[in-house]
């Protein structure tokens, strides 16, 4: 099975050669957090840490200037990376969620004297929407709806439907009530990807706003927040942009209405007023940011622009192919999804064995992948595996084809001492979505 | 000694209109404002040395959407 690394993935190559540092563990877990970092981000926290350790914005003194230097640097960075051309719309969160939580409680409190309360989110989205909706609607401040992103057909075989489908979806359940459509841009369970651009068209021809969750997707897909007409968007920073856990971001459109902070406090800015600023981002940002992970974040965005997310593209669709043709070739194998041949994520399961159970001896064989049902329901119970989840395996920019090729190895072991202990021999026509049992 | 400050409620303007001037090759710096000075407490200038034309800085910011308050110009005692 093993091949030579597809060009032009020589910087990826030894990038990784060097962090990995001759260790034979295999990291299939990037949907959860990239690992490794690239070796500038952790330089550039801990220069940060050394050069500029003082609190941004609320000295006059060098390592308070530095420090807010560096976080200016990362809104610029990160405006600039996701098309917009206002790094004081850039605003720092600890993670996704925070990010998102800020936007839809914004929304339920009315924001900017909104009236309208419905909110739609796609099929795909994690519980870091799901929940804060729920909370919500048990408050009495929003009601909320789901436009499909699966179908299922006579035989039970689940399958994407078209972008045309999805937006005809979203149109159909858009009301005047509707203020805010949200849109997971990249599952986190499988290959499954909605439509940005043409979402973010729908909206604003609707007159919703937009908010597009990229945590699996930024740092692997174009995201432009005005030719996408993006209001909100919402991304971890410790996934596909490389930086360290503890880092999170919300860009705000230009034309977007203010959000309203869940939290209030000091920021160095207008010390007598009791209240927040009025102006972003300061508005939005009370307490010490994190500098040293502004800084790696920073760190990490330069590192995948100067690979390019073309060639980032190109490494994982490789071994997303790969991975893809293992997971089909293996009998007993559940391949969700399988229809979908670009992606990073893969979610599977072996027949009776728990996924658990599965994702533990890949990892005694040294393969970090996830099981369970990855903290997002809903694709699960559209693919029937929300008593017993499945095992995931997310690619990152570190892994190569010999990853994959180590992967099949083990789990052909695991998948054939299944068959032998149990069943003798598996048989079974797969069905569209790779079903074979 | 001319002294122009350009009067900034946070840092993350004070940071862009730093950019702002400098792309224009106006080398400014940031200071922390005096409590007398900021009306709110706690706020940033933009300090350049020399006398600048207050209208052509004003029009300049206000242009790059680098949000500020005032422009102050004062006369440094000399040494």
């Amino acid at each position: 099975m093993t091949r030579g690394l597809p060009l032009p993935f020589s910087v990826l190559t030894s990038a990784r050669a060097i962090e990995r540092g001759g260790n034979a563990m295999i990291y299939l877990d990037h949907a959860a957090t990239s690992y490794p970092k690239p070796a500038i981000v952790g330089r550039t926290m801990l220069r940060t840490m050394r050069d500029a350790g003082g609190n941004p914005g609320r000295s006059g003194h060098m390592l308070s200037m530095r420090a807010a230097q560096t976080v200016y640097r990362t809104r610029e960075d990160a405006a600039s990376f996701f098309g917009s051309d206002a790094p004081e719309n850039v605003l720092f969160y600890p993670n996704a969620t925070y990010a998102l939580n800020t936007v839809l409680h914004s929304f339920g409190r009315g924001v900017d004297g909104e009236r309208r309360r419905h909110i739609l989110i796609s099929e795909l989205e994690h519980n870091a929407v799901l929940r804060p909706l729920y909370h919500m609607q048990r408050k009495g401040e929003i009601e909320w709806d789901v436009y499909p992103v699966f179908s299922r057909d006579k035989d039970g075989c689940i399958s994407m439907l078209s972008d045309e489908e999805i937006l005809d979806g979203i149109r159909r359940r858009i009301t005047s009530d509707t203020v805010l459509v949200c849109a997971c841009h990249v599952s986190n369970v499988c290959a499954a990807r909605l439509p940005l651009r043409r979402i973010g068209t729908l909206c604003r021809s609707a007159g919703c706003a937009f908010l597009a969750d990229a945590s699996q997707s930024a740092g692997i897909y174009d995201i432009d927040m005005e030719k996408d007409h993006i209001d909100y968007l919402c991304t971890a920073g410790h996934k596909a942009l490389l930086g360290p856990q503890g880092s999170g971001l919300l860009l705000v459109g230009k034309q977007a209405k203010l959000p309203v902070s869940l939290v209030q406090g000091g920021n160095g800015v207008a010390s007598l007023s009791p209240e927040m600023p009025t102006d972003l981002p300061e508005r939005m940002e009370a307490g010490t940011l994190s500098t040293p992970c502004i800084a790696g974040l920073g760190a990490g965005i330069r590192f995948v622009s100067d690979i390019g997310l073309e060639t980032i593209r190109a490494n994982a669709y490789a071994l997303y192919q790969r991975l893809r043709e293992i997971l089909l070739s293996l009998r007993g194998v559940t391949l969700y999804q399988s229809q979908l041949t670009e992606g990073t994520t893969l979610s599977f399961s072996v027949n009776q064995k728990s996924c658990e159970e599965v994702a533990q001896r890949l990892s005694n064989e040294g393969i970090c992948v996830r099981a369970g049902f990855h903290c997002a329901p809903m694709p699960h119970r559209a693919f029937g595996t929300e008593k017993e989840g499945t095992v995931r395996i997310s690619i990152g920019w570190g892994n190569t084809l010999r990853d994959a090729d180590a992967f099949y190895h083990v789990l052909r072991q695991i998948v054939f001492d299944e068959s032998c202990a149990v069943f003798g021999k598996f048989t079974g026509a797969p069905c569209a979505d790779g079903k074979k049992d | 000694m001319t002294r122009t400050r350009v009067v900034i409620g946070s840092v993350t303007y004070a940071e862009k209109g730093k950019n702002v001037l400098s792309a224009h090759r106006i080398p400014a710096r940031i200071v922390r404002l005096s409590p007398a000075e900021s009306k709110n407490g706690c706020a940033f200038a933009l300090e350049i040395v020399g006398a600048h034309d207050t209208a052509m800085l004003r029009s300049l910011l206000q242009k790059e959407h680098v949000r500020f308050t005032d422009i102050l110009t004062d006369t440094l005692p000399m040494l």
